[in-house]
């Protein structure tokens, strides 16, 4: 056991270092640089002012070298300044990253909240009606693009009712009910949309779990079935569910990415999509070094718990 | 475990083996049919919009992308069920188009990343030592990469590459071909893993052992025992991915990296026409939004039930 | 074809609207809807003409005289000077990010908000840009046709904080500031930080201070653009010390403004709250500004900022054609002002390299080298060689109808574009199509076939933004417009922002349409995209460059205005590009918001000094 952590820990050092180069490498091959997006508001840019600009960001060094000196920074924590905010990345990241955490955890609690009491009652009640309901609910959830849904709720309530979502960002610190009621549109529709797969997962398991032996136990013993629902079968039934949350964090980070922008929040997903589009390089190396690394701890937590629920797995 | 399921795995060679599994696809169908409402709805739809994708095109009364075709900004009315758009073309006809791009990229992206998953996950599990270790990592390493810069980036790399063989408008166009290469190298490294899962679960399989014992060469296992059992995951996989693909084609035209406007897809139609004239023509948003939600619905409701018959193991994934 | 325009409803707004703008032919800003209702919509024919040839002094000359706005306009937001209130907070909407605040870097447009509210320029101009006004320094004194003598007013300080403490601001102060714009602070390797050099980059003589007052600059020749330059928000007068302090000013700023810089919140947000010691004084005879506070919210996504103007969240807004039957629907109280953007939009050729007088054709590979690997370029830029035979850029122009991409594309909300120069500047630009250049899909048929029917096949590309603009739909337009012609057979290819830009300037593409960037002085224009040194676009023609040339050295007015419009005559009838339109920008004002217009000039964000709000 002690020797597959060990080996499993080992084993994603190399799929760290290997995102690293990829991500350095791959943003390189897109036609366009830093540059050209800073001085294509100035007219009579000579090839000279450019040459220079490219000098003062280290781009013109051949790549292997802009690779080593780049390690060299992340040695030492530093991720670069970005060409985009003129700001030192890490200070970027971290006024971005809790944001989007919060937003992301916000999200999964709501997806938690609307998914498992119908997963369970869908559970409960196969092939009843609202078994079908609540299952077409889920699916409608992930059918539907973040960015329509978010446009609909923009634009027609306060065409409608007179009512928006509060689309002015709160910082907690200011204002922390104002926070929570700002967050909780964006939140609720990135819920939704985790909801669907949660959902169909709570049910599955559920369905896996009540035809176990020992709930037919806990219902010969006479337990009323609330009790062996929520106590006995849910909490079973719920740790391949959490594991498989974890996994989601790719479509949360899409989420985050077309969310943010529309509801104006400052996160890390608004801030990689503008990186991208000016080509900032140190702030897509540096967001993508945090989503990388998270999605690796993600599923490293999740081997490891699999190993721990069942140790008869072995690393191959 | 189903019963279908149970005869594969005890008999999976010779003429039975063989005669189930010709019979597991119908089986299968028969199945939903009579056990899966919700599933059997979804397949009906699916059916449907299959239909419409082969002769949506044919039977859509105006061209999809000719100016001019109708009234400008125009609700629903006699001749044009959906409204027409502020080009003035007939939404309905660019809805109808739209089935055949979506199911095209879908369909094609699909097939193609379903063998390069099964290739690559097939060889990984089956090969296992080195080439395992090392290409996982390379997974692994891939899936930690977030989806939307690889897309861009192979979309960038390639944009302005003329390939010859291609026409230079619709789906099947340079800029079309570029986008489903990218979604095809996206989906299939993430899928391999899964395939890997399955070829190594039934490479411990009693009969696969009894067959290395006997003497059989790894080529021959792989394509005689493993790759036909792998099928029907590899076939729930491809259904469930499907939704997610035309899904993606959506955000990416949100994004303004999708495919050119001369390509009518629903998601060009919501972030292009529907996106900036959706308050005062709610249509545009009505008639795309409502063929991609119920395609994708479908096509999700049939994977579920599909996986449901074929394939239980996948269940939670 | 033209199915759509007997079909097309023109609502009544829609006809009135079309009316004042075909019937005067002028760039005139409509008065659409105040009070929100049908009834209350006005408009009429703006007739003022150009202002700016009643004085013969250059100051006045160069003063951009913009478009003939109405007064009613103007009264719409304008309040007589006994309701005057002050305090509140002002909430405007910003939909760029700014890069940095230094006013001396990049040109990126959000950040000249900060500026002007931070520091100050030596002169400035209204909102409309017909006036010059005094800021810092009075009007400028020309004691011939290269020197300029400004007086600093007496008792101006900067803002009572570290590092300047309230000292007064003295001519080596603008000296300064004027230096560090031409980037002879930077070094050698951040040169091209420096993004606004050239406004007086080798082109000033020599800057003296005679006293502490009194700032005399002297340019090497007669320099047209240099009162537009000088007044140009960019060009601010900034505190040595706070320089020095902070190593540049990417994220401070201590000014002389009206508004010292309270927080800036990087994609979020920045306020400044009121200079208590600011020098000018308001209408009512009371230091400025009127309001406690300013505040400018980042929205990028139009719909998030209508749905945010409906909900009150800003006072003044400015959005268009597609947005603007919601934001009237929601908030019939505001009022509306619909004015010409100054960013037009181009359909263009590759640039031309045909020397008119040799009728030589450049040697291509001399100008600008394909980079390895881009041999797919390689053929498109062989291919372009075609548009060297001026009957089929002629034909290309020909097959463009602009007012169909104004109707289809901005539901009838912009303006055609006749040259270089958006109408919005009506003193320079050209109010009628160039002989040659109208919209005659037969002619350009027949042109093409005179021109020995030539295959023109290739990719048409634009800079396709996230944000979901009409760019895909012009792009779509114009390329069923040409795709009638016989031989036409454009591929479409939107490209990410930052992915054509690194195509374009390099001229390597087939055929493009393009938003130019585009300034209220005529040189900005002219130079930048037709001149000698042209980095945006070039072409390649002695004649034309001579004309522009000589307009940049004429410092008398009309000469010089009709010289503008001369060589736009000459540079539309080269055709190198169909110059299309400018869409609308509509701008929205809260009731509540009183004296306020947004400047013509875009970048320009001084008038704000002068709003307060009703209570």
């Amino acid at each position: 056991m002690n020797r597959y952590v060990v080996r499993r820990i080992l084993m994603s050092v190399p799929t760290f270092i290997l995102t690293v180069l990829f991500v350095f490498m791959i943003i390189r091959l897109i036609p366009g640089d830093p540059v050209e997006i800073i001085l294509s508001q100035s007219p009579y840019t000579t090839q000279e002012a450019k040459d220079s600009l490219r000098a003062y960001y280290g781009l013109d060094k051949p790549l292997y070298e802009q690779f080593v000196n780049y390690l060299g920074q992340l040695v030492t924590g530093d991720l670069g300044e970005s060409t985009n905010t003129e700001s030192p990345v890490t200070e970027e990241l971290r006024s971005r990253l809790p944001i989007t955490m919060e937003f992301g955890v916000f999200a999964v609690v709501i997806g938690l909240i609307v998914a498992i009491p119908i997963g369970v009652l869908s559970a409960i009640r196969q092939d009843s009606w609202s078994d079908y309901l609540s299952r077409s609910f889920a699916i409608f959830g992930i059918s539907v693009p973040y960015f329509f849904t978010a446009l609909l709720l923009i634009i027609y309530p306060i065409m409608w009712f007179g009512w928006a979502p509060p689309l002015r960002w709160v910082g907690p610190t200011e204002d922390p009910i104002g926070h929570i009621h700002y967050m909780f549109w964006p939140a609720l529709l990135l819920g939704v949309t985790l909801a669907g797969s949660v959902l169909r997962m709570t049910r599955n398991q559920m369905l896996e779990v009540l035809r176990q032996d020992y709930i037919r136990t806990a219902y010969s013993k006479g337990l009323r079935e609330r009790v062996v629902i929520w106590r006995h079968a849910l909490r079973n039934a719920l740790i391949p569910v959490i594991t498989i949350l974890g996994l989601q964090v790719g479509i949360a980070v899409s989420g985050t990415v077309v969310l943010e922008v529309l509801f104006n929040m400052p996160g890390l997903g608004k801030f990689f999509l503008q990186g991208i589009f000016n080509r900032d390089y140190p702030a897509i190396q540096g967001t993508v070094l945090v989503i990388a690394s998270f999605t690796l701890l993600v599923n490293l937590f999740v081997d490891l718990c699999y190993a721990w629920i069942d140790p008869r797995i072995k690393y191959s | 475990m189903s019963s279908t399921d149970a005869l594969l795995e005890t008999n999976s060679r010779g003429p039975v083996a063989e005669y189930i599994r010709n019979s597991l696809y119908l089986n299968a169908i028969r199945r939903i049919v009579k056990e899966k409402p919700l599933g059997l709805i979804g397949m009906v739809m699916f059916a449907v919009f299959l239909t419409l994708a082969i002769i949506g095109p044919m039977i859509a009364p105006h061209d999809p992308n000719q100016l001019g075709t109708g009234p400008r900004l125009e609700g629903p009315q006699w001749g044009y069920p959906l409204g027409t758009d502020n080009l003035a073309r007939d939404m309905w006809s660019r809805v109808l188009t739209g089935y055949r791009v979506s199911m095209t990229l879908g369909f094609i992206v699909v097939v193609t990343s379903t063998l390069v998953a099964v290739i690559l996950g097939v060889v990984s599990g089956f090969l296992g030592g080195w080439t395992d270790t090392i290409l996982q990592r390379f997974v692994d390493a891939f899936i930690a990469f977030p989806g939307l810069v690889f897309l861009m980036v192979v979309q960038a790399i390639f944009f302005g590459f003329e390939f010859p063989f291609l026409p230079s408008s619709g789906i099947m166009s340079s800029s079309g071909f570029t986008m489903m290469l990218a979604m095809t190298l996206l989906v299939s490294i993430g899928n391999s893993r899964i395939m890997r899962g399955a070829t190594l679960s039934i490479k411990s399989e009693v009969y696969v052992e009894a067959a290395a014992s006997l003497g059989a060469t790894q080529s021959r296992i792989m394509l005689k025992h493993i790759l036909p059992n792998i099928m029907a995951t590899a076939l729930t996989i491809a259904t469930l991915n499907l939704g997610g693909i035309i899904l993606f084609e959506a955000t990416l035209s949100y994004l303004g990296l999708g495919l050119p406007p001369d390509v009518p897809t629903w998601g060009g139609m919501l972030s292009r026409e529907a996106r900036n004239w959706m308050s005062q023509a709610p249509w545009l948003a009505l008639g795309p939004g409502l063929a991609l939600s119920l395609a994708i619905f479908s096509i999700n409701v049939f994977g579920d039930a599909l996986r449901d018959v074929l394939d239980p193991r996948l269940r939670g994934r | 074809m033209s199915e759509y325009w007997k079909r097309r409803t023109l609502s009544r707004r829609n006809v009135l609207r079309g009316a004042a703008v075909g019937g005067a032919g002028l760039a005139g800003a409509a008065l659409i809807g105040c009070g929100g209702s049908d009834d209350a919509t006005t408009s009429s024919s703006s007739g003022s003409s150009s202002s700016s040839s009643s004085s013969s002094s250059a100051a006045t000359s160069a003063a951009t005289s913009a478009a003939a706005v109405q007064q009613a306009a103007s009264a719409a937001t304008q309040a007589s000077t006994a309701s005057v209130k002050r305090g509140g907070k002002l909430t405007m909407h910003a939909n760029h990010e700014m890069r940095s605040i230094d006013p001396h870097f990049d040109t990126f447009p959000a950040a000249t908000w900060v500026a002007n509210s931070v520091y100050n320029r030596l002169v400035k101009y209204s909102w409309d840009l017909k006036e010059l006004q005094s800021d810092l320094s009075e009007l400028p004194e020309q004691p011939d046709g290269f020197s300029y003598v400004f007086k600093i007013k007496p008792g101006t300080k900067f803002q009572n904080i570290a590092p300047v403490n309230g000292r007064e601001v003295t001519s080596e102060d603008v000296k300064y500031s004027i230096e560090r714009q031409m980037g002879q602070e930077g070094s050698q390797e951040d040169l091209g930080k420096w993004g606004h050099r050239y406004y007086f980059n080798e082109k000033l003589a020599s800057i003296e201070t005679p006293d502490d007052h009194t700032i005399v600059f002297k340019t090497n020749k007669p320099y047209a653009a240099f009162m537009y330059y000088i007044s140009n928000p960019w060009t601010v007068v900034v505190p040595r010390e706070a320089v020095e302090a902070a190593g540049d000013l990417t994220s401070t700023a201590v000014g002389t403004g009206p508004f010292i810089l309270d927080q800036w919140t990087k994609g979020v947000s920045w306020n400044a709250k009121a200079n208590p010691d600011y020098f000018a004084k308001g209408v009512d005879g009371k230091p400025l500004p009127y309001v406690d506070e300013i505040e400018m919210l980042l929205v990028q996504e139009a719909n998030t900022a209508a749905t945010q103007f409906i909900n009150g969240d800003f006072s003044a807004y400015a959005t268009d054609a597609n947005y603007v039957e919601r934001v009237r629907e929601g908030r019939g109280d505001a009022t509306e002002i619909a004015v010409p953007s100054q960013f037009g939009r181009q359909m263009r050729m590759p640039p031309t390299y045909l020397d008119k007088v040799t009728g030589k054709i450049m040697d291509y590979k001399s100008y600008a080298n394909a980079p390895e690997g881009y041999e797919g370029w390689q053929s498109y830029w062989e291919a372009g060689q075609m548009f060297d035979d001026i009957r089929i850029r002629q034909a290309m122009v020909q097959g463009v109808d602009k007012q169909q991409i104004i109707d289809l594309a901005l539901s009838g909300g912009g303006i055609p574009m006749y040259s270089v120069i958006p109408q919005q500047y009506d003193t320079w630009a050209l109010t009628e199509e160039v002989p040659g250049a109208e919209f005659d899909a037969a002619n350009a048929a027949k042109l093409l076939q005179a021109a020995g029917s030539p295959a023109v096949e290739g990719p048409f590309m634009w800079a396709s933004s996230s944000a979901g603009s009409v760019a895909d739909q012009v792009g779509e337009i114009i390329n069923q417009q040409l795709g009638s012609l016989p031989g036409v057979n454009l591929t479409l290819e939107p490209r990410e922002t930052a992915n054509y830009y690194d195509v374009t300037y390099k001229y390597r593409y087939f055929m493009s349409h393009h938003v130019p960037l585009a300034a209220a002085e005529p040189s900005e224009n002219l130079q930048s995209y037709f001149g000698r040194n042209s980095t945006y676009y070039k072409i390649y023609n002695p004649d034309i460059w001579d004309k522009i040339d000589a307009q940049d050295a004429e410092v008398d007015g009309p000469t010089r205005q009709q010289m503008v419009k001369d060589v736009q005559k000459d540079i539309t009838g080269f055709f190198p590009m169909k110059f299309v339109y400018t869409p609308y920008i509509y701008q929205f004002y809260d009731p509540k918001l009183k004296n306020y217009r947004m400047s013509l000039d875009r970048y320009d964000g001084s008038q704000i000094v002068e709003a307060w709000l009703d209570s």
